[in-house]
């Protein structure tokens, strides 16, 4: 556990003094993630239940948007969040604790859609390509859900369908085509200008 | 090997951030954005504006659900990390202690504010030494191996009954050779541990300490 009681020894000072090391008595709301990520490994229940509080309506949000039906959602929430507290160490701090958990719970609904699918499944993203989108993080941790919808909204309907489509349901480039009726090139193309139009929008919304 | 850097590379990219493309496409630009800066910059800015679009989904779950999931983990039984347990200061206490009775000359030979360093590895091994100099821990590490690829040192002060605290990371030479510089003060029972760990470094260590040195 990484909190300590009182009078801690001069090699704690710095980092409490960064808010990387809290007293115990100090409200986990407040927390930055990445202390109750590491409160959540030494077994902190409470903890646990802040990070509940704080990504739940991320977590169901995606699971209801990507899954639709609200039992299968709840049930898909329930499971990615006890596989955090059963595994929390699979998150390595120091990105966005926000960020990563969105992409687990991504890929765990996509697991369950693609089930069904015949779709030869993508390989995981090489871990060299991850470690370079901390974009990812500094985007997610600077932004709020109303944005990023005013950001999307302003998108040309088009664009807006088709990256949601490839999002929210998992969809290829050559499925959203064949949804769509629209020439493949064309596709590709909206998806790249929608989110190109998207971090564009963005970049503005985030403090630098 | 790789395919040229154009325009439909660019595309590739941005498609296969939001996971839009199929296998054979993904491994193709895979390949490409290893080499190339330009479709990895292309590849960051999809990304994070896929990532940014789960925000938009976000709602409140149901008031019961919260009770199901806190009961859930409550229910669960788990390992601890090795470095939670109590068991992993003891460890390296133990490390400490028996290379510091294999070695207890190395160890006394210090004047003032010194400590041996000894390699877990290697009971009867000296790996340099851990000065207090200037307001910081200088630990001068010395007989380490290259880490594996994307690995690196990192160094903690475990203060007694207490978990480790990250410290810097650090590389070593060709010769086995490296120092770090810990913002402590020397503290009579605080370890000085050294682990391996991903490029970046850990919050708490992942791996068994290969070097210690014991502040007495």
């Amino acid at each position: 556990m990484l909190a300590c009681s009182a009078q801690p020894p001069m090699p704690l000072a710095p980092l409490r003094a960064q808010g990387l090391i809290f007293r115990q008595r100090e409200s986990r709301a407040s927390m930055h993630d990445d202390v109750l990520v590491a409160r959540v490994v030494a077994g902190d229940h409470d903890a646990f239940a802040a990070l509940y509080d704080r990504y739940g309506p991320l977590v169901y949000g995606i699971a209801r948007r990507t899954l639709v039906d609200a039992r299968q959602a709840e049930d898909l929430t329930q499971s990615v969040f006890l596989q955090l507290w059963a595994r929390p160490e699979s998150y390595r701090p120091g990105g966005s604790f926000g960020a990563w958990l969105a992409r687990v719970a991504r890929n765990a609904c996509l697991d369950i859609v693609r089930s069904a699918a015949v779709r030869l499944r993508e390989p995981e993203l090489p871990a060299e390509v991850v470690a370079e989108s901390s974009t990812d993080d500094e985007v997610f941790s600077n932004m709020r859900a109303e944005a990023v919808g005013a950001a999307l909204a302003q998108l040309p309907p088009d664009q807006r369908a088709a990256i949601e489509q490839a999002y929210f349901e998992g969809l290829s480039y050559r499925e959203v085509a064949e949804r769509s009726g629209a020439p493949l090139g064309t596709v590709k193309s909206r998806i790249r200008a929608g989110l190109r139009r998207l971090w564009e929008a963005l970049r503005e919304r985030v403090p630098t | 090997m790789m395919r040229a850097h154009d325009d439909t590379m660019l595309e590739l990219a941005a498609l296969r951030a939001i996971g839009a493309l199929d296998a054979d496409e993904a491994a193709t630009i895979d390949r490409h954005t290893a080499e190339c800066a330009e479709c990895r910059a292309e590849f960051a800015r999809a990304s994070a504006a896929s990532t940014a679009i789960a925000l938009s989904s976000a709602m409140p779950p149901p008031a019961a659900l919260r009770e199901r999931v806190l009961a859930g983990a409550r229910n669960i039984r788990r390992l601890r990390p090795w470095h939670a347990q109590a068991g992993w200061r003891a460890a390296a206490v133990a490390a400490a202690v028996l290379i510091g009775v294999g070695s207890w000359v190395a160890t006394h030979r210090q004047v003032g504010q010194t400590w041996a360093a000894h390699c877990t590895a290697s009971a009867s091994s000296d790996c340099g030494e851990l000065v207090a100099v200037g307001g910081v821990l200088r630990l001068d590490a010395r007989g380490l191996s290259a880490p594996p690829a994307g690995k690196v040192y990192q160094a903690w002060v475990i203060p007694p009954k207490q978990q480790p605290v990250p410290e810097p990371t650090f590389s070593v030479s060709a010769s086995g050779e490296g120092s770090v510089d810990i913002a402590a003060a020397p503290h009579k029972g605080d370890i000085i541990a050294v682990t391996v760990e991903p490029a970046g470094g850990s919050k708490a260590p992942t791996t068994k300490p290969v070097l210690v040195a014991t502040i007495e």
